[in-house]
């Protein structure tokens, strides 16, 4: 292509890609936007219900000072530290295998495999605060059969967290699953034929094809995955409310509560743009590690 | 002949596993729509019994003294409508952030993605005081505006448009198409699967939104069904079982949206645009 | 083809919205009745529906007014929210407490006659009275409702008189004893679900408020009465194994449900569910127990209560609206046609001269609700303390938390409030 023709596609991409953007940006500015700024000087200005004017830091200290902050934290990272390889790598193995079924069993195993996230984060947590029954739950039953003592789960502060770090690494991981099948259907088959050709077995061909191949997916569901187990608040809220003790205590489970019981809204905002500054640094360095422009 | 025997047999840990992984995946699905259907003298058996003995209907009789089918209406529609709009609008801005260039792309890409950092828990009462001013509270519209940020919908599809070969947007251009031209009749057809995911995903994050509805629906003629259903928590209590037996409810469209649009999932990459 | 039927459903979609629209508008122009936003969140099944039907018969008794009810579920985050955004409902029923913004309410004291003023008694007006000096609840009704509640029969059966230990109070020994002798292999002596909330009110009860009302301000449970709360009520699993550890894991609607099925014989609750367990476990005669005494001291529990807040609303609908809210809110906090709707929780009329007329009704034959009457014509109002007593008491819950669920010793327990909640008074 000569230049002129190359410098008029490059106006003409410009243009259109402002315009193709445009629908989302100007609804994101109003309804993402401009709240979030208003939240943000929030946690400047506000003190407990009072709007003061600007106070610079204190909020942030006062945060760092809160009995409940740094258990908070902890228990996030923790959550997040199993949950999130949890719902990077099942979901993938689980599409790998799919693919190898037939199409008739394929469906059956999607829908299977989805049908569990029909229902809301609230009717589920409800179901597993059952399931957790200490008394007669299903997993004290199911865990006695295997020889494992009864435990008290969300009543224990050893285990209440591991209950529900349970809960969603046991989850169905559907909307994961598929994420991948979709991308791993835009593979060409001729890749998967050279491959054969050239005898690699099946582990082989997904460790050294499909993976690489699937990278920008497999960095959309990292990002996800971290952003709503740093986030995890629904299970804290309806089963456990952050207890026993702080055993269960989020960082948004303790962000609701200094909004809605405490009002401090000050306090409130300044945890969440911490929360928000820590997980974009992470999904920062996923992205630099992760992100290329793989094309073939 | 050998091949055939070792196909066979390399398949059979894959059903097995997999299989394995449903059962564990369903099994709370199981629960709820079994205690849906136990009385409540026995919802809470020793020991705990999969199939409801008695088998009782009166958890659905309680919930049917419910409007329930109205509030099933209104998160039908809220809810294909929210998708609608989310997946035309995250496909125009998912496909100009993958493969167009323009000045500040890296920047505005980003400055979407960094909000879904923010709890939403946070910008609840801005957002209220927003949706109040323009006169949107205690109506639909209050559910369906905001969603038009499509951040995370923007998200998914730029990472799975990118995923595309840029031949074909090579190629259209060579043809003399236009920008939409080559957006709606190369990219799109091609991005099925993406479209079908996150129809399928936007259609159920609303249909499950509790939240957001809570706080702006005031009529309980327009309730939506996740709202209905919290009218069965009380201040110490909850009515578990016609709870259950709307969550079993309220799961049934969402089934039948899936079986509809999954079918685009196992259309892949038509390798013919590639060849020749 | 498809995109074109997908920009016309969208369209199509955006005119009947924006129709919808402007259909609204019109509407609220031709009325000319003064709104009253009413909010209320059901305590209980079915509360919503006497609600409509008071709202009805004052919409049609007051026909300048058009009172709006909107029945939540029960959740704190609409009016929170609401609040948060400076838009609340006019009228909602609040478990007030002063850590809401001080200007968020109206100040009701104006609005109160000299013979209403009476009638509720110095004790009720200060206890609705924040710490400057606004009344900004209107007192609707006062209560005790959480009580251990013991199977009638079971007790019975063990050889106890369960009326005998209403009238004359029991010792903490005996009330362990007595969960000794009622369990057995297939029973458990006594389980609460809420084990933080009861120590909170026998931590009030015996060891008096969490801070102190005057100044200088200081937090009194750091103390050995406190001390002894704690360890006696976490004895209760571990030492003298009367309750199971496992209680810590479900939730009052699982207990109610071992309870009906005799797994417990004496549980923590509230005394409105007892018709409900009484049918439900096929039990001739549940009894409510007074909290026993520890260490010779008896348990003084304080008096609940609840009222209905009015909100300020901006920008200001005027005085004359003002009037007819509350008016309004006066009119609710009465019994009506033979209802009191708190009555349900066992509450009763705020007011000296509408609990003197509705009390007999309540306690016919009842040793039950006698004992309860008994207990709020004598009891003291719970005192109202500075906003930093919320964040206290939550210290408080979290560590008997933990101590209830074997991570620490009573001791330890209380030594971590003591210290958590005096950072906070610095």
């Amino acid at each position: 292509m000569n230049l002129s023709l190359r410098r008029g596609i490059h106006n003409r991409e410009a243009i259109a890609g402002y315009l193709f953007v445009a629908p989302v940006y100007i609804a994101f500015i109003l309804f993402t936007l401009y709240p979030l700024v208003k939240s943000v000087i929030m946690s400047f200005t506000m003190v407990g219900t009072e709007y003061v004017g600007w106070v610079g830091l204190q909020n942030y200290a006062a945060v760092f000072k809160d009995y409940a902050w740094w258990p908070s934290v902890k228990n996030t990272i923790i959550y997040s530290a199993v949950v999130v390889p949890a719902a990077i790598f099942i979901p993938f193995f689980l599409a790998a295998l799919v693919r190898l079924m037939t199409p008739a069993a394929q469906t059956i195993a999607k829908s299977c495999l989805y049908l569990p996230q029909v229902s809301s984060g609230l009717v589920m947590s409800l179901v597993w605060f059952w399931i957790y029954d200490p008394f007669n739950g299903l997993m004290n039953y199911l865990i006695g059969k295997v020889g494992i003592p009864p435990q008290i789960w969300l009543g224990d502060a050893n285990t209440a967290l591991l209950a529900l770090i349970l809960m969603s690494v046991l989850a169905g991981h559907g909307s994961n699953m598929l994420l991948y099948l979709a991308a791993m259907g835009g593979i060409p088959n001729t890749l998967y034929e050279v491959a054969r050709l050239e005898g690699a077995n099946w582990w082989q061909t997904l460790h050294n094809i499909t993976w690489p191949l699937l990278r920008p997916t497999v960095l959309y569901v990292m990002i996800m995955s971290i952003i709503s187990s740093f986030q995890v608040f629904t299970p804290a809220y309806v089963m456990t409310r952050g207890g026993p003790g702080l055993a269960t205590s989020t960082v948004v489970y303790k962000i609701f509560n200094d909004l809605f019981t405490y009002f401090s809204f000050g306090i409130a905002t300044a945890e969440a743009l911490l929360l928000a500054v820590v997980i974009i640094g992470i999904s920062l360095i996923q992205f630099r590690f992760f992100a290329s422009d793989v094309e073939y | 002949m050998q091949n055939k025997v070792s196909d066979i047999l390399k398949k059979v840990p894959a059903y097995l596993l997999v299989g394995i992984w449903i059962v564990i995946a369903l099994t709370p699905l199981l629960w709820m729509v079994s205690t849906s259907f136990k009385g409540e003298t026995s919802l809470m058996s020793t020991p705990p019994k999969l199939i409801p003995d008695p088998f009782s209907l009166e958890n659905y009789q309680k919930l049917l003294e419910q409007p329930v089918f109205l509030w099933v209406k209104n998160s039908v529609f809220v809810a294909t409508i929210i998708t609608l709009e989310v997946v035309i609008v995250s496909s125009m801005a998912g496909y100009a952030f993958a493969k167009l260039q323009f000045p500040g792309k890296n920047f505005m890409f980003w400055l979407l993605i960094s909000t879904m950092m923010i709890p939403g828990q946070v910008t609840l009462a801005p957002l209220y005081e927003l949706v109040m001013n323009f006169g949107f509270l205690d109506s639909f519209k209050a559910l369906i505006f905001p969603p038009m940020a499509a951040v995370w919908g923007t998200f998914l599809l730029k990472q799975f448009i990118q995923t595309l070969p840029s031949e074909l947007i090579d190629s259209g251009r060579v043809d003399g198409a236009s920008e939409w031209q080559i957006f709606s009749r190369i990219i799109l057809p091609v991005a099925k699967p993406g479209l079908a995911v996150l129809g399928i995903f936007t259609f159920v994050a609303h249909w499950n939104d509790f939240m957001w509805p809570l706080v702006v629906l005031k009529d309980q003629s327009r309730y939506t069904i996740q709202l209905g259903l919290s009218a069965f928590r009380f201040e110490h209590t909850t009515a578990y079982g016609p709870m259950m037996a709307g969550a079993t409810l309220a799961a049934l469209p969402m089934v039948i949206i899936f079986l509809l649009l999954q079918r685009y999932f196992m259309e892949g990459l038509t390798v013919g645009a590639l060849k020749g | 083809m498809k995109r074109r039927l997908a920009v016309l459903l969208v369209g199509l979609v955006a005119l009947s919205v924006f129709s919808g629209c402007v259909k609204k508008t019109k509407r609220i122009d031709q009325q000319k009745k003064d709104l009253i936003q009413f909010w209320v969140a059901e305590n209980f099944e079915g509360e919503g529906k006497q609600w409509e039907k008071v709202v009805e018969k004052y919409n049609n008794d007051n026909p300048d007014v058009k009172v709006e009810l909107s029945v939540k579920p029960w959740d704190r985050t609409p009016l929170n929210v609401a609040l948060q955004a400076k838009k609340p409902p006019d009228v909602v029923f609040h478990y007030f407490s002063d850590e809401l913004p001080a200007d968020a309410y109206e100040d009701l004291l104006d609005y109160l006659t000299p013979q209403e003023k009476e009638d509720f008694g110095p004790e009720i007006i200060q206890k609705f009275t924040n710490s400057k000096g606004k009344m900004y609840n209107w007192p609707w009704f006062i209560f005790q409702t959480a009580w251990m509640i013991g199977n009638g029969d079971l007790l019975k059966q063990a050889g106890l008189d369960p009326e005998q230990i209403q009238n004359d109070g029991w010792t903490w020994e005996n009330f362990i004893n007595t969960c000794k002798k009622t369990s057995d292999g297939e029973r458990y002596g006594y389980g609460d679900a809420q084990s933080p909330e009861t120590v909170n009110l026998l931590l009030n009860g015996l060891a008096g408020p969490i801070v102190s009302t005057t100044k200088p301000v200081e937090f009194n449970w750091g103390t050995q009465a406190a001390l002894n709360v704690m360890k006696n009520y976490r004895d209760l699993i571990y030492k003298d194994k009367v309750m199971p550890k496992e209680v810590l894991g479900i939730d009052v609607f699982g207990l109610h449900e071992k309870f009906q099925r005799k797994e417990f014989s004496i549980i923590r609750s509230w005394i409105a569910w007892i018709p409900d367990l009484e049918e439900k476990g096929n039990i001739s005669k549940i009894y409510i127990l007074p909290y026993p005494q520890m260490d010779n001291k008896e348990v003084k529990l304080n008096v609940g209560s609840g009222g209905w807040s009015v909100f300020r609303q901006e920008p200001s609908q005027g005085e004359a609206h003002l009037e007819k809210v509350i008016a309004f809110v006066k009119y609710i906090s009465k019994p009506m046609a033979g209802e009191f709707i708190p009555s349900n929780w066992s509450g009763l009329p705020a007011s000296r001269s509408d609990r003197e007329e509705f009390l007999p009704q309540m306690t016919k034959d009842d040793p039950n609700i006698a004992l309860v009457a008994k207990f709020l014509e004598s009891g003291s109002m719970t005192p109202a303390l500075p906003t930093v007593a919320k964040k206290m008491n939550e210290i408080v819950k979290t560590y008997t938390s933990e101590a209830m669920s074997g991570k620490i010793t009573a001791k330890q327990a209380v030594e971590k409030w003591s210290a958590e909640a005096g950072k906070l008074l610095n």
